[in-house]
């Protein structure tokens, strides 16, 4: 069926699609559309929305929720993921499953309420003090915001972390024409339940495990602490139990990359030019990819949709000139296999609304691939999108 | 076909709605369609505008500085749009606020007195609609019947009694063209 919607509405059925049963939020621009969605939508299946009092309220009561076994949703923008900072540490320590919706705007502070950026991808890499590993997905069209959310839910669910959407103002309130037949709908992952006898509520047997999950209010016993624990969940000084606590919160996410590479590659045999995008500035890159093209240009393109952990066999697989595999029905990570032909990038294009934060990460891996790699940045801070030809005029 | 057209006026001349009205009309034709309203202060009491894109490829930025047509319903929005649309835009002016005529030779310029013909249907409110009547003769992107059954379909409740009036104002719109 062909709709008109924007990337709220996308979202939302997205979550409620994957099970999403508790929302709490506080209105701020531009996310609101997302959480007067959730708190129609969710009244209407017998779910739980909550606009709560302020922002460390709203995550602290989607947190008590999830450990409860609810599927949660919060949404915010810049100023609103600084105050979530230290409940988003705690539900990385206790290993609760949190999908976390920032729609970027201009910063620093209250910034542009109005206008839209990408400058929060280097902030909810490191949201968290201690430097631990999260799991960011970032849409850059209507489909994607449908899926991409429920595979967020997945994902938090799987790994039992919370899980970034970061999108911004345009893609969130602009509405476009879609054909929601063609939205793809996952496989829905729920926590792996509680093991049978004695529980201990975070005993992983390996270092990269997930461990089983027991409600609270459940039969079972179960903590949850901001401090340092052992597999118990009480709190621990012993450097062994502190080592092997830390360790699994970076390996349960670390040891699984492969799993946690979303990508889409439209190579071309030739080409001399890659541009590696997301999110809404992927669309400004489509449109100057197509522009290149018809000026007889070779240029391949990567949609990044995993933003971290970074999808680095992609990236390297792209640079190589390799074609993505179409995944298998109920694949979760897609193969490259097939060659187009000789490696033939030598200049990578990547066009961000911030000061170059994610071309950091694009240059480390590109230049140790190849050093001769020339990695350009196409970066606007001006409350404005990317114009194509800003782009395209750089594809050799 | 490929349109990119901005619609903007003061808070409360309708601007969002005509662009609302364009996006479902181009919908109900098959295009790919992207609508997005400006955001923020200016809706109270500055300028409110909105962009539509229409075209038969899938659209990849849905904003655009350099508009294929426009419509501005006041003066501010004619100092700054019209200065920004691309060489051989379709630009229809409310010259029933807007003094200004346009210097540039190489635009398509329709001065419609769209306050003046709405007050004459007997609601003022309908200017915006006249503008947009305008438009759409001019640059023939949309079927008049289509409007019309997007306008039975989107209109609110609350306005559903100026259905036939909406419809007769975008033809009278169309008829200075």
């Amino acid at each position: 069926m062909r709709e008109f919607m924007d990337g709220a509405e996308a979202i939302v059925r997205g979550a409620l699609k994957a099970g999403c049963n508790f929302f709490a939020g506080y209105p701020i621009t531009p996310a609101t559309p997302i959480m007067l969605k959730m708190l129609r939508e969710l009244s209407k299946v017998g779910g739980i929305g909550i606009q709560g009092e302020d922002e460390i309220a709203s995550i602290g009561m989607c947190i008590g929720a999830a450990m409860t076994g609810m599927k949660t949703l919060t949404a915010t923008s810049g100023p609103g993921i600084s105050l979530y900072s230290e409940n988003i540490g705690m539900a990385i320590m206790g290993e609760v499953p949190l999908v976390i919706v920032d729609v970027m705007r201009l910063g620093p502070a209250t910034g542009g309420a109005t206008t839209v950026s990408q400058g929060d991808v280097q902030f909810l890499r490191w949201v968290t003090s201690g430097g631990f590993p999260i799991i960011a997905l970032a849409p850059s069209s209507l489909a994607d915001c449908y899926t991409l959310t429920q595979r967020a839910f997945n994902l938090a669910e799987k790994f039992r972390t919370p899980v970034f959407i970061a999108t911004d103002k345009e893609m969130v309130i602009a509405q476009q024409s879609v054909e929601t037949d063609a939205f793809e709908d996952l496989e829905i992952v729920n926590r792996a339940p509680t093991a049978e006898g004695n529980f201990i509520p975070y005993h992983a047997k390996k270092l990269a495990d997930v461990p089983a999950f027991a409600p609270v209010g459940g039969a079972q016993i179960t903590r949850l602490t901001t401090s340092m624990h052992d597999e118990h969940g009480m709190l621990t000084k012993k450097p062994s139990n502190v080592n092997k606590t830390s360790r699994h919160l970076y390996q349960k996410i670390e040891a699984h990359r492969d799993e946690l590479e979303f990508v889409q590659l439209d190579a071309q045999e030739g080409a001399q030019t890659l541009v590696v995008a997301y999110g809404i500035s992927a669309r400004s890159a489509i449109e100057a990819v197509r522009l290149a093209r018809a000026a007889g240009k070779r240029v391949a393109m990567l949609t990044i949709q995993s933003l971290w952990p970074l999808p680095e066999q992609s990236l390297r697989a792209a640079l190589r000139g390799n074609v993505a595999a179409p995944a298998e029905p109920g694949e979760e990570s897609r193969s490259f296999v097939s060659r187009v032909g000789p490696p033939s990038i030598t200049r990578v294009i990547v066009p961000e609304l911030n000061f170059g934060q994610y071309r950091l990460e694009i240059e480390r891996v590109a230049l140790l691939f190849d050093s001769r790699l020339e990695v350009i940045g196409v970066n606007r801070v001006d409350g404005e999108l990317i114009e194509p030809e800003e782009i395209s005029q750089l594809v050799n | 076909m490929h349109h990119e057209i901005i619609i903007s006026g003061f808070g409360g001349q309708g601007a969002l709605f005509a662009g609302q009205l364009l996006a479902y009309g181009a919908l109900a034709e098959g295009r790919h369609v992207t609508w997005i309203p400006s955001y923020g202060p200016e809706m109270r009491g500055g300028t409110a505008n909105c962009t539509v894109i229409i075209s038969d490829e899938e659209i990849g930025s849905p904003l655009t500085r350099h508009p294929t047509g426009a419509l501005v319903l006041n003066p501010p929005s004619f100092d700054r749009f019209e200065p920004a649309m691309k060489t051989d835009g379709v630009l229809i002016v409310n010259s029933s606020l807007v003094a200004t005529q346009s210097k540039r030779g190489d635009l398509r310029v329709v001065y419609v007195a769209a306050n003046d013909i709405a007050a004459e249907l007997g609601a003022i409110q309908l200017a915006n609609v006249v503008m947009l009547g305008a438009l759409v003769q001019a640059t023939g992107m949309l079927r008049f019947e289509t409007l019309d059954h997007v306008l039975d379909e989107h209109i609110s409740a609350r306005h559903r009694d100026k259905l036939p009036l909406n419809k007769q104002a975008l033809r009278r719109g169309a008829a200075l063209v």
